[in-house]
Parts: C-alpha cells; structure tokens; sequence
C-alpha cells in the first residue's frame, strides 16, 4: 500500500498534527496494488494512552492485513487526550471525528458515505473509538474497540486531579456527558447505532469494565459483537485484533471489480 | 500546509521509493474543488526527496504562492532510464505521476498546471523529462543545468566514467533521448505545445560552459520554437543559496502569485 506520513495544521488544537495513513494503490494488474481506483473506505484507527501515531504501524502487521481491500487506514496522533475536548480549547474530539474526516475525504480518494466510514481502537483508543460511534452514530457504520477503557468516569479516580481537569473538566462533568460511554450507551437509538465490536483479554485490568459494559450494551439491545480470551493489555492481542475485524468483521462493501488505469 | 512523505512500490523501479508531497491546506469550510498547480521539483546529484524541504524554504514559498509541490527521489540516476539501472524517466513520468494523483486527487491533471523544475543533475533532469514529455508539463525550471551529452566521455576506469557508463552507457549519447537537444529537436518537430523554459546559471558555477552550450542551442536557429529565458547570477556559484533564490524567480516566471497572508490556506 501506499504509506503516507503528513504533518498538517489541526484548526480545532490550534497546532500542528501528525498521522499515518495508508491507501490502497491502484494500477490495472500487478501485485501489491488493487484494481479498485476508489474512492475507498477509511478505518480511523486510534492509539491508546502512551501512544502516538506511528504505534499501529510500528507494533502490528496491520498494512499486510488491510493490503488488497478497499481500504484506507488513518491513525491520528491524539497524546494524552482521551479524544476528548479538552477543558482548556484543545478539542480532540471534535478534531478527530470532524476535522480529520474532512480533511482526509478532501484530500484523498476516500468515499464520504457513512457507510464506508469506520473507527476503532486499543485502550484509551478503544474508549475514543466507541465514544465517537456511541454519540456520533450518523457518521460511523462500525466502531472496535479493543482492551477498551470503557469506564472512563472510574479511571478518572486513577489519575492526578490536574490531568483529570484538563482533559475532562472534572469527573463530575464526564458523568453522564458524551463521554461516559455508559450514559451514551443509553441515549442511542439501537436501530441508529453502528456495529459495534469489543474485544478484552481476561487478564487485562480493564476486563471488568468491558465485562460490566458488555451486559450494559446487551441490555439496551446495541448490535455488539463480544469476544474475549486469555491474555492481559498487549500488543500480541491487538495486532490479531486488527486482524480479525478486517478479515471478517468491518462491514467492507464489495470492491466494484472494475480495471481501470487512472488517467494522467 | 500538509508535509507528507509518501512511501509507495514502483513496479518500474522493482522497489518501495519515496517522494515528498507538500499539499497547500485549506482552510473549512472547504470550496470548489481545490485543485492545485504542482511544481515537480528535482533534486541534483547528492540529494534524495528531502533535499529541497531541508536545503531551501520551498514549503514556505509553496505556501506563499498556493503552489503543491511534489520532491521525487531518483536516487542517482540523472532523473533518465539508466543504460544499467533504473528507469527513471518512465518511473517519474508513467507511473509516480498518475500514482501520486490517485492519491492526492487536488492535484490538478492539467497540462497548463503542471511544471517541473530542477537543479545541477535535477537541471539536467527537468530538461530531460520536460523535453521528453512536452505533452505533460507547461513550463521547465533549470537551474545549473547542462546536457549530459556535451560531456566528453573517456572510458578511463575514473570515477566519473563508471558513473557515466551505468547511466548512459558506452558509447556516444548525441541523438539519444540522454541528449537534451535531441529530445528538443523531436519535440518542436511533433508540431504539439512546446514547454517554457527558464534556466538560470550562476556567473561562478564550475559548469558554467556546459549551461552556455545549452544557452546557445535553445538562442539558435534549433531552439527557436521554444520560449527561452536565460539568467546569469552574478556572483553565485553552484549552490543552494542561489537554487533557494531562483525556485522563487521560476514561480514568478510562470506566472504565479503571492496570495495574501491567510487568504485560503492555514499554516503561512
């Protein structure tokens, strides 16, 4: 695939930001490229706390599990930020879910359906991921999150009060907000909500919450796939993670089958 | 401005090759089609598809002039099918040209909007591929630029002739497509648009006589077809202070602008 690393100019942080994409590449023939000139989905994939851009890329095989499809992959680098607005102007989430999308149906051959519009994540990431598909479910068809930090109101408790300020504002702000994926949860409409997908290791610190939002989400009738298994918060999981949803699970529309040479 | 490095396979090439992509960026809500002007820009002999970015303030004058600007990487090779190598040529102009405009969909396919311009090797490059290809691009930028074909060629086992021999080969190159002239008398012979061409030479480069030898065919009876413009720089030399000067003279040559300071794109 193609393997792009931008630098460009967030409105939403006020600052410059990075992120790797990858894009199918399109020649009529030949290998390692597709016959589909787009445009194409787009998985927005999200790093997890600690992380930045360049995680999915560099800890995973993900470009050879995604090679060959009708899809592009856009993995934003969001620091420490919870993909949240931020309590002092830095507003991740409205870059991440609006902004971002803009930019890249704008500047590359991606499609602007919300059918072919998909978000998912690890940890912090996975939180982020079903946040914006939980709230925003008229732009995403699915949203993935894997060994997700789906009690974000309880990790609030974890971390220093001056972080937790900044990001959330407080902890009794998150409660009930956008960001409590809780109460999201149960303002969505289950015909209007995307498909959704969790996956957490039963060794993992987070298996709880996923555990306890699982029930939550299967009681409000939400279209969720669970799936579990041996393992706590690694990179191994998440790499066959990636996998799985791209093998069998993201609702990719069938390529057009067309062979078509792009004109100079 | 967007700063994008693009990895992507060449099937030309065999490998994975790189090009850096400077995308001016627009400010939301987004308007028409923003399709932009590109500047295929070349780098010389020792460079890659960083050179420029790090060597001048082209992303600055990108920016400036509302100008997308695309930094091949042609590793040695002149920018031409090498007789032993890579065929760059046809990589640059067959295959990274459509490729990169499938993925960045605002560069504009246009003939009128594309230019291609280039230093030392580069300048010899943009000729080679602006001459050989007059069908895609308006307007060639040369900077220090001479014919591979007017160097004399001595197979001496020297350095410079086993570079030579790997690029073009053994024998004479004049009326091959390595000679710049033999490309400019086939263009202006297919009676098709002709590009413009600025070549610009500074008054203390050592290869001075081969950018004069380049002068006098495109002011001959030869060149005539062709809209030639020479400057000669007093007092610079073969260096990037001179290039970081000229690339900024060839956009104003081709007639493009300086836009007001956040009229359209963030980040001036």
């Amino acid at each position: 695939m193609a393997w792009l690393h931008i630098h460009f100019h967030s409105e939403a942080l006020r600052m410059p930001v990075s992120m790797e994409v990858l894009l199918p590449e399109h020649v009529a023939g030949g290998w390692r490229k597709t016959a589909d000139p787009g445009p194409y989905a787009t998985l927005y994939l999200l790093h997890g706390m600690s992380d930045d851009h360049t995680a999915w890329m560099r800890r995973t095989s993900v470009e050879r599990y995604v090679e060959g499809k009708s899809l592009a992959v856009v993995m934003p680098g969001a620091h420490l930020s919870w993909y949240t607005d931020g309590a002092f102007g830095m507003d991740y989430f409205r870059f991440v879910t609006e902004e971002l999308p803009d930019y890249c149906e704008r500047n590359f051959p991606l499609s602007t359906a919300r059918e072919d519009r998909f978000i998912a994540g690890l940890s912090m990431g996975g939180y982020g991921a079903f946040k914006a598909g939980l709230h925003l479910p008229h732009r995403y068809a699915a949203a993935a999150s894997f060994s997700g930090a789906m009690d974000a109101v309880g990790a609030t408790e974890r971390f220093d009060a001056g972080y937790v300020e900044a990001v959330f504002g407080s902890t009794e702000r998150l409660r009930g907000s956008e960001g409590d994926l809780f109460a999201t949860a149960e303002r969505l409409d289950p015909a209007a909500s995307p498909a959704l997908y969790q996956w957490c290791g039963t060794e993992d610190f987070l298996y709880e919450d996923n555990v306890r939002f699982r029930a939550h989400a299967e009681k409000l009738g939400l279209p969720l796939t669970y799936e579990e298994g041996p393992g706590g918060h690694s990179w191994d999981h998440w790499d066959r993670c990636i996998e799985r949803i791209v093998a069998d699970w993201l609702p990719l529309r069938a390529a057009a089958g067309r062979d078509e040479r792009p004109t100079p | 401005m967007a700063f994008i490095e693009t990895h992507l396979f060449s099937e030309t090439l065999g490998m994975e090759t790189q090009a850096t992509v400077l995308l001016p960026q627009e400010k939301r809500p987004y308007e028409g089609d923003g399709k932009l002007k590109t500047v295929w820009l070349l780098h010389g002999g020792s460079g890659d598809h960083t050179a420029w970015q790090r060597m001048s303030r082209i992303e600055q004058y990108a920016n400036e002039y509302g100008v997308a600007v695309v930094l091949p990487h042609a590793y040695r090779s002149c920018f031409t099918d090498m007789a032993r190598g890579g065929r760059f040529f046809t990589h640059i102009t067959e295959e990274l040209t459509p490729a990169l405009r499938h993925l960045f969909p605002r560069l504009s396919a246009e003939r009128n909007d594309n230019y291609v311009a280039g230093l030392s090797n580069g300048g010899y490059g943009c000729l080679r591929i602006g001459l050989g290809r007059p069908d895609l691009y308006a307007a060639i930028g040369a900077f220090s630029a001479g014919n591979k074909a007017d160097i004399p060629f001595a197979d001496d086992g020297s350095p410079g002739a086993v570079d030579r021999r790997f690029l073009f080969g053994d024998g004479d190159i004049r009326g091959t497509d390595h000679d710049l002239e033999h490309l400019a008398r086939k263009a202006a012979a297919t009676g098709g648009q002709l590009p413009r061409i600025y070549h610009a030479c500074g008054s203390e480069d050592p290869w001075l006589d081969l950018n004069e030898r380049v002068r006098a065919f495109f002011r001959g009876p030869e060149g005539a077809a062709y809209d030639y413009t020479w400057r000669e720089a007093a007092g610079h030399g073969h260096t990037w202070a001179f290039w970081d000067e000229e690339i900024v003279r060839f956009l104003e040559h081709i007639g493009l602008q300086k836009m007001p300071r956040g009229s359209r794109y963030l980040g001036g």
